[in-house]
């Protein structure tokens, strides 16, 4: 049996998937204001579908928004050469990060890790970080990873390998 | 199977892949099994970092080479020497900003 996609309106596509997309956007660009600049973008985009599309309601929006936002958040990066020298410049924000552990110890360690686990996660390629965030953070399965980026599940395989090797080997550094 | 799991088949049954004799030999290999769990409470801990609100800005200036970081600052300042040393006329004349 296959599954069509529930008719769906503008205004509750972007409650549904605003969120998502904006998450998605800040981990590929590390920068909230970008982030929310290609969030917009990526919206202004679906408006532009519902209108010229002749059932835009009865498509299968989510991976639709996810392919956009990748691209996207690759198209800012490349063009916005100098934003990206800049933001460089500016050191990790432990203070603005939200912390659930109770005894300061335990929350000083755990922002550090916090802290580490983001730093590394910037040093990976564009494509690790892209196939981790939506492999790992939005829980797509291996397949539609391969679907939405355009590569093969193999690819996907060892990026995903590389990603996880390099992140936890930072995660271990504090063990 | 006596051979230990690597990380990569490690990572692979997570992902709900792996041959029946590599599930098997993970439920018989105390270290496999060990080195298996550590991997799914790391997957855990790093994705429920990066779920959670990142901060504004995750590099470091460190990572960049010192000349590297003066260099946009550097090429400005050359450029408006330049369009003051043009101004007054090539050097030529009285430093135009002088009274």
């Amino acid at each position: 049996m296959t599954l069509r996609p529930k008719p769906v309106s503008y205004e509750g596509l972007y409650a549904a998937h605003h969120g998502e997309v904006l998450r998605l956007c800040r981990l590929l660009l590390a920068n909230h204001h970008d982030a929310e600049e290609i969030a917009q973008e990526v919206f202004l985009k679906v408006h532009q579908e519902f209108q010229h599309m002749n059932q835009p309601q009865m498509m299968s929006w989510r991976p639709w928004l996810v392919r956009v936002s990748v691209n996207a958040c690759r198209d800012r990066r490349r063009s916005g050469w100098w934003k990206w020298w800049r933001a460089g410049a500016q050191e990790f924000d432990e203070a603005n990060y939200a912390n659930a552990i109770k005894t300061p110890e335990e929350t000083l360690l755990s922002r550090e890790t916090q802290g580490r686990i983001w730093r590394a996660f910037q040093e990976l390629s564009a494509r690790q970080r892209e196939v981790f965030a939506l492999r790992y953070v939005d829980e797509w399965s291996t397949e539609e990873v391969a679907q939405m980026l355009g590569i093969t599940t193999g690819s996907v395989k060892q990026y995903l390998f590389r990603a996880v090797r390099h992140l936890r080997r930072v995660l271990g550094e504090r063990k | 199977m006596s051979r230990c799991l690597s990380d990569r088949t490690l990572l692979s049954i997570d992902d709900g892949e792996g041959s029946s004799v590599q599930r098997i030999h993970l439920q018989e290999c105390e270290t496999c099994a060990a080195r298996y769990r550590q991997l799914s409470r790391d997957l855990e801990a790093i994705t429920q970092v990066l779920r959670e609100q990142p901060p504004p800005l995750a590099a470091t200036d460190s990572a960049r080479p010192f000349a590297l970081r003066w260099l946009p600052g550097a090429a400005v300042l050359a450029l408006a020497l330049l369009l003051v040393w043009q101004a007054c006329g090539n050097g030529r004349v009285q430093p135009c900003l002088l009274p």
